[in-house]
């Protein structure tokens, strides 16, 4: 089993108690695995991240970090292992309560609906934060947003550099931007844990290099937790402040940045010839 | 062979009344890497997708071998020898990864030649040999995308376009993919190759087309295009990432359209870093003469911004 729950300092969060030293872990998971078919995915993996704190997911192609991510947000059903939030026992809990908890996500494969405007992928996200039923107005064409709801949704239009393009229906979007406005949708949900998996695709160094600067801004101001799956290893290195790495289902290293990339058996299945 | 392999003149297109590329002309000779680069959102994808048949122009022409295959069907470019990997994954989910191979090799180059192009692709991308039965569609996202991009590089195209060549892709696999551009590339194979890894792309390309708001506003030889593209693209943003992100690309470059053919450039080594050998040391398993004497984009890897080396 590969326990690598590290004792990162999370920085001070600024909203409530969410945990501090000595504190238990925001997410915990433990001894997860999943197979399909006669491919075991994961092998008694056990991640945790604390409160306010931000971990990197990095490994090969195939390794299992999506699936990881799946098992942690409700997609998929391990086979075994167990996962709890805050608290409180995800095992048999669907994706929208664990959501209702405060896990937001981004995907790999960007999940957006190509007819919507930016800004109602922000509506949408924000009514559904709020849980008071506005959705379904909406639903039935009978609701409109609040001033509130827009204010809360221009600053997020803002903080991911979007306002310009709030009215732009998404089909007419690149894929790079695709990934701020599942970035924003996500932050939006106000989240205690933010699961963005390869945010960075897509975009160039400049908006890589910003939006590794946003996710570290909102995480240490707001005190959310951040699990980071990115193969840019820049934006790592600046956006987290420990890192798990993933190779064929098992974890095989974890640590600090530069402990990680100075592994051997990392840069032979992860980095390549970089020595 | 003399002559350019593809040629664009004014081509412009559009999402119904979103008007994505302006009258964009460039040239790739049969020899040629051309890179082209831009901001998120620039149109090259677009462009891509124009030239391969699969979004109509809605002006100007191209012209690849000497056709006019400006309302040609993407199936019938195809055939003529231009290949298009788009950004994301071109395979069949309910096919294997052996049968997904297999169909796109006898389709091109007949069946009694396929085990040959098979062993090519198992030998330079060992997981999909690993994976060879398994179903296209249970294989990670980033293993789909090795799919994708083994369909072309094991049988090379006359010209090959490819969209964000490192999407997803773990740096140990970019090096790989890399490495069998350079070999197909050998082969005689032209590439027109859209990155957001810039630097990476700018090792191997002979010229770069920069694209800003859908018009060409730079181009010129690979080796001079770093000091522009960081004027163009990154806007004098700090190292640290504390420049907003911007979402109209923040592009205060004139649209200084440039039109001139592009030509064959230099020799492959144009990267800053000092030459490499291959990482087996002898020639690429997709043929070819390999990168042997090639400054490999992996160097820059190692000494480039993105990547602190722990020695």
């Amino acid at each position: 089993m590969a326990e690598v729950h590290a004792g990162a300092p999370a920085p001070a969060p600024v909203f409530g108690a969410l945990g501090g030293a000595g504190a238990a872990p925001l997410l915990d998971a433990r001894s997860i695995s999943i197979r399909f078919g006669g491919i075991a995915a994961l092998k008694d993996v056990s991640v945790s991240v604390d409160a306010g704190e931000a971990v990197g997911l990095v490994g090969p192609n195939g390794a299992g970090k999506t699936t990881l991510f799946n098992c942690l947000c409700g997609q998929l059903r391990p086979n075994g292992g167990t996962v709890s939030f805050d608290g409180h026992v995800l095992d048999d809990m669907p994706a929208h309560m664990r959501a209702r908890l405060g896990i937001r996500r981004t995907f790999q494969r960007v999940e957006v609906f190509p007819e919507l405007s930016v800004r109602d992928h922000m509506i949408v996200a924000e009514r559904a934060r709020r849980g008071d039923g506005a959705l379904w107005k909406d639903l039935l064409n009978k609701g409109k947003a609040r001033p509130e709801e827009l204010d809360h949704v221009e600053a997020v239009l803002d903080l991911v550099g979007l306002t310009e393009m709030a009215d732009v229906p998404v089909a007419a979007l690149s894929l790079g931007h695709c990934r701020l406005v599942e970035l924003g949708r996500a932050l939006c949900g106000e989240p205690r844990l933010l699961m963005a998996d390869e945010p960075s695709s897509g975009l160039d160094m400049t908006e890589t290099a910003a939006l590794a600067g946003v996710l570290r801004s909102v995480q240490r101001d707001q005190g959310m937790a951040v699990l980071l799956v990115e193969h840019d290893m820049e934006m790592v290195r600046t956006a987290v402040d420990r890192v798990v790495v993933l190779d064929v289902g098992e974890i095989i290293a974890q640590g600090s940045f530069e402990s990680v990339v100075a592994d051997p058996e990392v840069r032979r299945a992860y980095l390549g010839r970089t020595a | 062979m003399s002559g350019p392999i593809l040629e664009l003149e004014n081509v412009s297109a559009a999402y119904s009344t979103y008007r994505a590329l302006f009258g964009v002309s460039l040239t790739i000779p049969h020899d040629g890497i051309v890179a082209l680069v831009g901001s998120n959102g620039a149109g090259k994808s677009t462009l891509a997708r124009v030239v391969s048949g699969l979004v109509p122009a809605a002006g100007g022409s191209i012209r690849f071998e000497g056709q006019d295959v400006t309302r040609w069907p993407a199936h019938r470019i195809a055939r003529a020898g231009m290949v298009h990997v788009p950004e994301g994954r071109a395979i069949f989910s309910s096919l294997s990864v052996e049968e997904n191979l297999t169909v796109s090799f006898s389709r091109r180059i007949g069946r009694k030649q396929t085990p040959e192009a098979l062993a090519r692709a198992y030998q330079a991308f060992p997981v999909l040999a690993e994976r060879r039965k398994q179903l296209g569609g249970t294989l990670s996202g980033g293993q789909q995308r090795i799919l994708s991009l083994a369909k072309v590089l094991a049988v090379p195209p006359k010209l090959l376009i490819v969209d964000e060549l490192s999407l997803g892709l773990a740096p140990v696999i970019v090096d790989q993919v890399y490495e069998g551009l350079l070999a197909i590339h050998g082969q005689g194979c032209a590439l027109l190759v859209v990155e957001q890894q810039v630097d990476r792309v700018l090792a191997i390309a002979d010229r770069a087309v920069l694209l800003v708001k859908g018009a060409v506003a730079w181009e010129g030889p690979a080796r001079d295009a770093r000091s522009t593209l960081e004027a163009h693209m990154l806007g004098g943003a700090s190292a640290n990432g504390s420049a907003p992100l911007s979402a109209n690309g923040s592009h205060s470059a004139p649209r200084n359209v440039v039109t001139s053919p592009v030509s064959p450039g230099g020799p492959r080594s144009v990267s800053p870093g000092a030459a490499g050998p291959t990482a087996s040391g002898g020639p690429h398993p997709l043929g070819g003469s390999g990168a042997g004497g090639v400054s490999h984009p992996s160097d820059l890897w190692v000494v480039g911004p993105n990547f602190p080396s722990p020695n």
